[in-house]
């Protein structure tokens, strides 16, 4: 049985009503769900845990709204993401925008421009390491300040790709857009991140790659 | 046959995307090849652009934290929800019990000469069935009697007095 197919299964016993199958799903999503969030949300955000709690209560709750011809996988990302949306607009709702810190973890609007042109962020990407981390972990607090910088859907685009292994298709579906837009989003983040992580990436610096 | 020179660059820049991704066919790829081989300029973007891409790895995940999903499941609904007590609040709630039962104990063999009954029955049932309903259920009056140990004062406050 193919991981697509024992999902199947186990959204079917789910939906007959069996806590052990939601028990499994929620141990085989949890680290996935956990990373969406904590990438799409910023990494420094502090609420990343309610949402990602929120995310399986919402499964639980719309599992009989699931229909065997959803990918599992596809549907657990969108329910993540609205969570994760619902999260960014109560926190861009007038009660708390007094709160300091949200520009600072969600900086820009959607369009995504309005960061650059204000400078907003660049402080992020100049994040120093905590003591001890070193030039690894300096390069580590860089790259995740420069996807904490992009813009949201920028981000969640590329969190979908880089980090989730979705493929163009799979992140439409997941953001309820079309692929050309995917595509086109992809094709800013990437240059947006080409110009903020030049120096630690052009050909001829420290070398890059997964091996931290 | 493509000529990446006639694409506009948007144009452009989405072929090489797409020869990035592997989503062309081997004859365009291998035209794309071509291209960049004359174009050392555009090799090079490419070329920074998947290393910055790779760069993304050292975005790394944090593990899950412990007990999330046991929070998970309660939260749903899906399993009980456990009694969390603090070891301090176990041996609070073990010393409270044991002086409660100690001094139910004097109150009963008290009772007939001090007209406490109420009392009586109230420790009795707290030591027989170790709940704290019954002392919850005293008056701020009969609970301070039963602190001071004072059975006739406590009578007085079960009766109102």
């Amino acid at each position: 049985m193919s991981p697509a197919d024992a999902d199947q299964d186990l959204m079917r016993r789910i939906q007959e009503g069996d806590p052990a199958a939601f028990e499994v799903l929620v141990h085989a999503y949890q680290g996935l769900v956990f990373s969406l969030v904590r990438r799409y949300l910023g990494s420094r955000y502090a609420g990343v845990d309610d949402v990602a709690q929120d995310v399986f209560v919402r499964i639980y709750r719309a599992r009989h709204d699931w229909e065997p011809r959803a990918r599992v996988k596809t549907w657990v990302y969108s329910i993540t993401v609205n969570a994760c949306l619902n999260e960014i607009r109560k926190l861009r709702s007038p009660k708390h925008r007094l709160v300091g810190s949200f520009t600072a973890v969600f900086g820009e609007g959607a369009d995504g421009e309005g960061e650059a042109a204000r400078g907003g962020g660049v402080a992020d990407l100049h994040e120093p390491a905590a003591a001890g981390e070193g030039v690894t972990g300096a390069v580590a607090a860089r790259v995740r300040s420069a996807v904490d910088g992009l813009p949201e859907q920028q981000r969640l685009a590329t969190v979908l790709s880089r980090f989730h292994g979705c493929s163009h298709d799979e992140v439409a579906a997941v953001m309820g857009t079309t692929v050309p837009a995917v595509k086109s989003l992809l094709m800013r983040a990437r240059d947006r991140l080409r110009r903020v992580l030049a120096d630690l990436a052009a050909p001829g610096t420290v070398p890059a790659g997964d091996d931290a | 046959m493509m000529d990446l020179d006639a694409l506009s660059p948007e144009q452009r820049a989405a072929v090489l995307a797409a020869y990035r991704d592997g989503e062309l066919d081997d004859a365009s790829a291998r035209e794309v090849v071509a291209w960049l081989d004359a174009h050392p300029e555009a090799l090079r973007a490419l070329e920074h652009d998947r290393r910055t891409w790779e760069l993304l790895g050292r975005y790394e995940d944090e593990p899950v934290p412990a007990g999330f999903s046991a929070r998970v499941l309660e939260a749903a609904g899906v399993r009980r929800p456990r009694l969390r007590l603090r070891p301090y609040t176990l041996a609070a709630a073990a010393a409270l019990l044991l002086a409660l039962g100690a001094g139910a104990g004097l109150l009963v063999r008290q009772a007939p000469e001090t007209g406490a009954p109420a009392l009586a029955a109230i420790d009795l049932d707290l030591v027989q069935h170790g709940s704290l309903d019954a002392l919850l259920s005293l008056s701020d009056a009969e609970f301070e009697a039963l602190l001071a140990d004072d059975p006739a004062r406590l009578a007085d406050a079960s009766t109102g007095g």
